[in-house]
């Protein structure tokens, strides 16, 4: 026991060292204004609470005008009713807050300018905060397993966690999002169940309350902990029952509501100044509109960002949920539908794959419960006797491992956001050989885009209008009659480039008038044209308000410079109502 | 489990293995050409578009470029590095004659699409005679496309692979399938280059167009 004691002594201290040197390593490059630092986009928005609280003081006047666009467009100043907008709630600031503190402090007491809270020592803090709640978070996730399995189980489960899932790219990496520290809440929540369950004391009673609070401040779905509560370890519907009743007794629903209300009280008087009302949907334009027909597959399998598609070792948690399911144990029925359920928000959401993601990250929080199932999958693998078979599945998991890492290498050497479309397989293969993963590199053979990805879009915002897949179209109708398709250099091809392409899009026009317009291509240096080539859609395009394929082959000189781009645009002069959904390139390298 | 590593160990170095295999490859350009060869459905439907037999100039005239002997003529075209580009073909699409298939006349129309039964080859060719050592002639007859200035389908036959003889004349030829072209306007040009700093004879130049014969 002292025994194992000291190992995980040890195992914590090298995880904790490692985790130090990479988060380093990862940030060795950032600047403080450059999306490499913590303090960018989504992880500014996070963040700003602490410095618009204790230096600006919501005084958007006292701020550098531009501090939003120079952060990467987290938050928004409003000068005119000086407010600072932020979408997300205060839930990391506040457990960031010590880490804030520290760099205050460390800057006041060495007379280091700390640039009212953006400078290099702040992100550094940052950085060091999402380390230390990834350490605790497995700590005390390592803790809750110890209750189910053997240690050596407990321990593998928590180190192909670290290593196989995108939780390694949101602690290291972007560790100022959110990812990280609900799963050190999700952790400890998990870790105070079991005490509070073993023990009843209204001592680990309140550590939930305040655990589930922050949760659900961070991210108002996680609510669905609350279910554990009442479902965890519940030997049938009759505990489920008096744990239900035990909670609506006042002196616990009343300490829940409490707490969770101490806890939104800061949120709810920011959001007051900001809107003027207690309670605010910050989400503009977002939401769950695809609830009633869910991107379940998407979220799952898309190459976009997909669960299993970029965290494959998600397939072995799902495995250990059939594990639970066929050896009857307890909670597998729980953990399935807390998966279908999470599944099922995260496919009802408009933007079903958040973004520049890596990965499905809503999960992240989820893979401590998910932890479990894995476990007992893992305590199946430890004691298969067939050597082909364990080998085989032993190979697979530190496969999928190794896959994780060199995708989040790629990630962190080439750009952050995925630029393909949903079902392009072909462009994920090229990603995956980009990341060492698959050799050698292939030259491109396809590309299409259907517009539903943001990242890829090549307008400022698609069309909802009219859409022949997913949410999305693009109206042909920008300034000046162009509307930008596509756009790529040569060098994106490698040499040889191809030499022809076979271009194919749907159109769809809603007046019965000639629209005049056309499919075009140039090959560019600079503003000057090389080379261009045309396609009246009107031939095409027959029906009104009915999508049409359009295509043509276009023809890609032989030229040697790499720097030479590919333009493939429509041209509406009469700016007409049309549309265009679907892009589909396939390029040729020869002229057979 | 330690023997799951191993195997993922051997996954890493075989991939590692290949990739530097594929970026320690030196694309040879003469071994990338394509190479077009004219299908026997094609044989015999040839018609001349161009040629050249050199026999029309003053070989006295240096301006000309003429030299003495031809293949079976007095006369052949002396090809040097102030000379690179023999005479050949310079047609514009719009200009081929109207006997061939639509295709090449209507360029952006819809079903322009190139198929197996509307194609159009052309077979370009001519003697060579040359003194160095088969191996350094740097010559080539080239067939391509043009945009504004621009090549596409660019396609060569490089006579220092070709087994010529030396100080005898060797018949060099070039089968090309036309393309689809961007534009009316686009050009189809078959001509020698020769890149060498030393001299060359070319002589009998044609260029003849092939549609498909009728079974």
């Amino acid at each position: 026991m002292r025994k194992n004691l000291k190992f995980e002594s040890w195992f914590f201290y090298v995880l904790f060292f490692v985790s130090l040197v990479l988060s380093w390593f990862f940030h060795k490059d950032a600047t403080r204004f450059s999306d490499r630092s913590e303090l960018w986009s989504d992880r500014a928005g996070y963040y700003i609470y602490l410095p618009a609280t204790f230096y600006y003081h919501f005084d958007t006047h006292k701020m550098p005008a531009d501090l939003d666009v120079l952060t990467g467009g987290g938050f928004s100043l409003d000068t005119l009713n000086n407010k600072i907008d932020t979408k997300y709630t205060y839930g990391v600031a506040l457990m960031a807050s010590p880490f804030f503190a520290t760099a205050a402090l460390v800057s006041r007491i060495a007379g280091y300018d700390n640039e009212k809270g953006f400078s290099m020592l702040f992100m550094r803090m940052m950085s060091l905060a999402a380390v230390i709640y990834l350490i605790l978070g497995l700590w005390f996730l390592k803790k809750f397993l110890d209750h189910y399995f053997q240690p050596v189980v407990s321990f593998f489960v928590i180190l192909m966690i670290f290593l196989g899932t995108n939780l390694f790219y949101y602690s290291l990496i972007d560790g100022m999002m959110s990812h990280v520290y609900s799963f050190f809440l999700f952790s400890l929540f998990l870790f105070a169940l079991k005490r509070y369950q073993g023990l009843e004391s209204r001592r680990w009673f309140i550590v939930l309350c305040i655990t589930l609070s922050l949760a659900i401040l961070i991210r108002p779905t996680n609510v669905l902990l609350l279910l554990l509560f009442f479902g965890w370890d519940a030997a049938g519907p009759a505990e489920w029952l008096n744990r239900a009743k035990t909670f609506l007794k006042p002196r616990f629903s009343l300490s829940f509501l409490s707490i969770l209300f101490i806890i939104f009280l800061p949120q709810l008087i920011y959001w007051k100044y900001l809107s003027g009302n207690w309670l605010h949907f910050s989400y503009r334009g977002e939401g769950f509109t695809n609830f009633f027909h869910p991107k379940i597959a998407e979220v799952l399998f898309s190459p976009v960002n997909g669960l299993l598609t970029y965290t494959p070792l998600v397939f072995f948690f799902l495995a250990g949920i059939f594990v639970m399911l066929f050896r009857k144990k307890q909670n597998g029925w729980l953990v399935a539908g807390l998966f279908a359920m999470v599944t099922l928000i995260c496919a009802s959401w408009k933007m079903w794959y958040f973004g520049c993601s890596f990965g499905q990250r809503s999960y992240i929080e989820y893979f401590t419960i998910l932890a479990v199932p894995f476990g007992y999958f893992t305590t199946e693998l430890f004691n298969i006797r067939k050597l082909w078979l364990s080998v085989a599945l032993f190979f697979l998991l530190f496969l999928f491992a190794y896959f994780n890492l060199r995708i989040t290498t790629s990630l962190y050497r080439f750009e952050r956001c995925y630029y393909g479309s949903t079902w392009d397989w072909d462009h994920y293969v090229w990603n995956l050989q980009r990341a060492g993963i698959l050799s050698p590199v292939c030259q491109v053979q396809t590309w299409q885009n259907d517009f539903e990805n943001m990242a890829l879009s090549p307008v400022f915002k698609p069309s909802q209008l009219f859409s022949r897949s997913g949410q999305y179209s693009i109206a042909a109708n920008e300034k000046e009659g162009k509307t930008p398709l596509f756009s790529a250099r040569l060098d994106a091809f490698g040499y040889p480039f191809p030499k022809r392409m076979d271009v194919e899009i749907w159109a769809l026009k809603t007046e019965n008038q000639p629209a005049d317009a056309s499919l075009n291509y140039t090959l560019t240096r600079g503003n000057e044209i090389l080379f261009g080539d045309e396609q009246p859609l009107d031939g095409f395009i027959k029906n009104q308000d009915t999508w049409s394929k359009v295509k043509k082959t276009f023809i890609i000189p032989d030229v040697f410079d790499s720097t030479l781009q590919i333009n493939i645009f429509i041209t509406n002069p009469k700016r007409t109502h049309l549309f265009a959904d679907d892009l589909e390139i396939r390029y040729h390298y020869g002229w057979e | 489990m330690l023997l799951a590593l191993f195997l993922l160990g051997v996954f890493i170095l075989v991939n590692y293995y290949l990739f530097y295999l594929d970026s320690h490859q030196t694309p040879d350009t003469i071994e990338r050409v394509e190479r077009e060869i004219l299908p026997l459905q094609f044989e015999g439907g040839g018609s001349r578009l161009a040629f050249h037999d050199f026999e029309w100039g003053n070989i006295h005239d240096t301006a000309s470029h003429l030299a003495e002997p031809g293949y079976f003529s007095k006369q052949s075209l002396k090809m040097n590095s102030g000379v690179p580009f023999s005479p050949g073909l310079w047609i514009k699409f719009k200009d081929i004659p109207s006997s061939l298939p639509k295709r090449i006349q209507s360029p952006v129309s819809p079903d322009s699409v190139a198929t197996d039964d509307n194609s159009i080859w052309i077979r370009a060719g001519g003697f060579v005679w040359f003194s160095c050592p088969p191996a350094d002639l740097k010559c080539s007859l080239v067939a391509t496309c043009n945009h504004n200035g621009a090549n596409y389908k660019y396609m060569f036959v490089g006579l220092e692979t070709e087994n010529l003889i030396s100080n005898q004349w060797n018949y060099v030829s070039i089968d090309y399938r036309v393309p689809s072209p961007a534009d009316p306007e686009d050009v189809l040009q078959a001509y020698f280059w020769y890149r060498g700093d030393g001299e060359m004879l070319v002589d009998d130049v044609e260029v003849n167009v092939f549609t498909e014969v009728a079974r």
